[in-house]
């Protein structure tokens, strides 16, 4: 095999980007939020698996998994999400903290999905088989799917200490009535809804209902499933972007997301090494105050 | 706003293209070299399709329904499955297909419509077109070699192949159709929103093939 120059510069450039990198994020406190019902504070970026982590029992394409599971910790990353809806994803993460790609302690998030009773403790018996712990940092319950049912046996683990923390989860703006009632009437810690500069209904009513009840809240689909950088394609960046250190929109979109008081904490997926750096570095650095959360909004919506 | 919200059709596709081809060929590399029977499989198809004794075509259906039973309960239930769930209930299409490609052989509607059978170079022509046809648009669509969809291995091409028998056959019955004709349906729903070229040619195709013998036996 040959390696051409091309190859060459590409290789030890990349080499030299990532010693420069790591020391970088290293040295740098990323954006800590604080978690309403214990305090405990958590890094405001984390890491979804829809689609990204599925892929099978092809080790060849799980691998590669492992190796951006592991980066992602080394930038300070913590809570991982996913969920039995996600075909393999639970899968692969296990095999990625087999091959020691994961800390001990990190942030497991994950959601029962099933309409029965008996099919949701069996679910969630093989959450815990999947991913190889004896405790979930968060378990929602899926789309709200039977949550009368399941959220009182998660309860239940979290006062055996098998769950830290319960929440439910929605997407696509679906339901959220029945989550701001759920919010209003139950002892929950966090709810994970989607959020980004195009879907910000959540700003009116479950965003403020969240900080007023001391409710973590994570935030899916923060790019909409690539959609938004479809919408800003050929868009230059702003003037304002460098004054939050935002070098892409990637960045704009996650700063957007994670400088709103209430949210906890923005999970964006991937499964490119490249992606998730950018994705990382939104939480370093100044954030938007107020008024440029304002302007950005309005320069959104011009786009 | 919470009108801008909705559910679109790749909301509900858990994986990625990437990943579908990485299922195939992983699937195909765990069966290799097994699937070279595939060869005699195809010729005994072919051979006993084309025969005039009521039995020899009975075992071509027969030989089908143990290709959709492969395809339905290897591929969709054990492999699929751990992609997308909702694989563990399609899969039951493919047994019902095998129970109507096992039982119809056993009906009297069955012989009388091998009477009008005639053979001709389109039917043949279109029997070894649906083997290769799909994995062929597969390769030219980015494809690699061990991630190719072969005929009783993977649901797509054994789907096109069964049109193309059951129309040699002349034997395009609803009953024996459908089910074709909808995992068509279902695979141009799946790769729609996967951007997967190769499976929104699977139901053009597959009306193609019976186009072709409608023509064919007029």
């Amino acid at each position: 095999m040959t390696i051409s120059r091309r190859q060459l510069l590409q290789y030890s450039s990349g080499i030299a980007l990532q010693s420069l990198a790591l020391p970088l994020f290293a040295s740098e406190t990323p954006a800590l939020k604080t978690i309403p019902s214990t305090g405990e504070k958590i890094p405001s970026m984390g890491m979804g698996t829809w689609i990204t982590f599925n892929v099978g029992d092809n080790t060849e394409l799980r691998d590669p998994r492992c190796q951006v599971l592991s980066r992602f910790f080394e930038l300070g990353g913590r809570m991982v999400d996913s969920s039995p809806m996600y075909g393999s994803a639970e899968d692969v993460l296990g095999y990625c903290e087999e091959k020691k790609s994961a800390p001990d302690n990190y942030f497991r998030t994950t959601k029962v999905w099933t309409s029965s009773d008996s099919e949701g403790r069996t679910q969630i018996d093989n959450s815990y088989q999947l991913w190889k712990t004896n405790q979930f940092g968060l378990y929602q319950v899926h789309n709200l799917v039977n949550w009368k049912n399941h959220l009182p046996y998660l309860q239940e683990l979290k006062a055996q200490g098998k769950i830290r923390y319960v929440g439910i989860s929605t997407s696509h703006g679906r339901r959220h009535g029945d989550l701001a009632n759920i919010m209003e009437t139950q002892e929950i810690d966090f709810v994970q809804l989607t959020y980004n500069l195009e879907d910000r209904e959540v700003e009116e009513k479950l965003l403020p209902l969240a900080a007023d009840r001391g409710i973590g809240v994570v935030v899916n689909r923060p790019f909409r499933r690539g959609g938004l950088f479809d919408r800003l394609e050929g868009t230059p960046l702003p003037d304002w972007a460098q004054s939050i250190g935002c070098k892409n929109m990637a960045q704009i979109m996650l700063k957007f997301i994670i400088s709103h008081p209430a949210v906890t904490c923005a999970i964006p997926a991937t499964s490119q090494l490249a992606h998730l750096e950018e994705n990382m570095a939104a939480q370093h650095g100044p954030m938007p105050d107020p008024q440029l959360r304002t302007e950005m909004i309005n320069w959104f919506n011009q786009t | 706003m919470l009108a801008e919200l909705k559910y679109w059709l790749s909301d509900f596709l858990p994986y990625s293209i990437e990943s579908w081809a990485g299922l195939l060929g992983y699937y195909n590399l765990k069966l290799w070299p097994f699937s070279l029977l595939l060869i005699p499989l195809c010729v005994a198809v072919f051979w006993s399709s084309s025969q005039q004794p009521l039995n020899k075509k009975r075992i071509a259906l027969w030989l089908l329904a143990i290709c959709w039973l492969w395809a339905g309960v290897i591929f969709i239930r054990l492999n699929f499955v751990t992609l997308n769930w909702a694989a563990s209930y399609v899969f039951f299409l493919f047994i019902l297909q095998a129970l109507f490609l096992f039982c119809y052989p056993l009906t009297t509607r069955f012989k009388r419509s091998l009477n009008y059978q005639k053979n001709s170079v389109i039917q043949y022509g279109a029997m070894v077109l649906a083997l290769i046809a799909f994995p062929c648009i597969q390769f030219f669509s980015g494809y690699q070699i061990h991630q190719l969809g072969w005929f009783a291995l993977t649901p797509d091409s054994t789907a096109l192949v069964t049109l193309a028998v059951l129309g040699r056959m002349r034997l395009l019955t609803l009953s024996l159709i459908l089910i074709p004709l909808l995992w068509g349906i279902l695979v141009l729903a799946h790769a729609w929103p996967l951007g997967d070229l190769a499976g929104m040619f699977l139901l053009p195709l597959s009306v193609l093939f019976l186009l072709l013998h409608k023509l064919n036996f007029r």
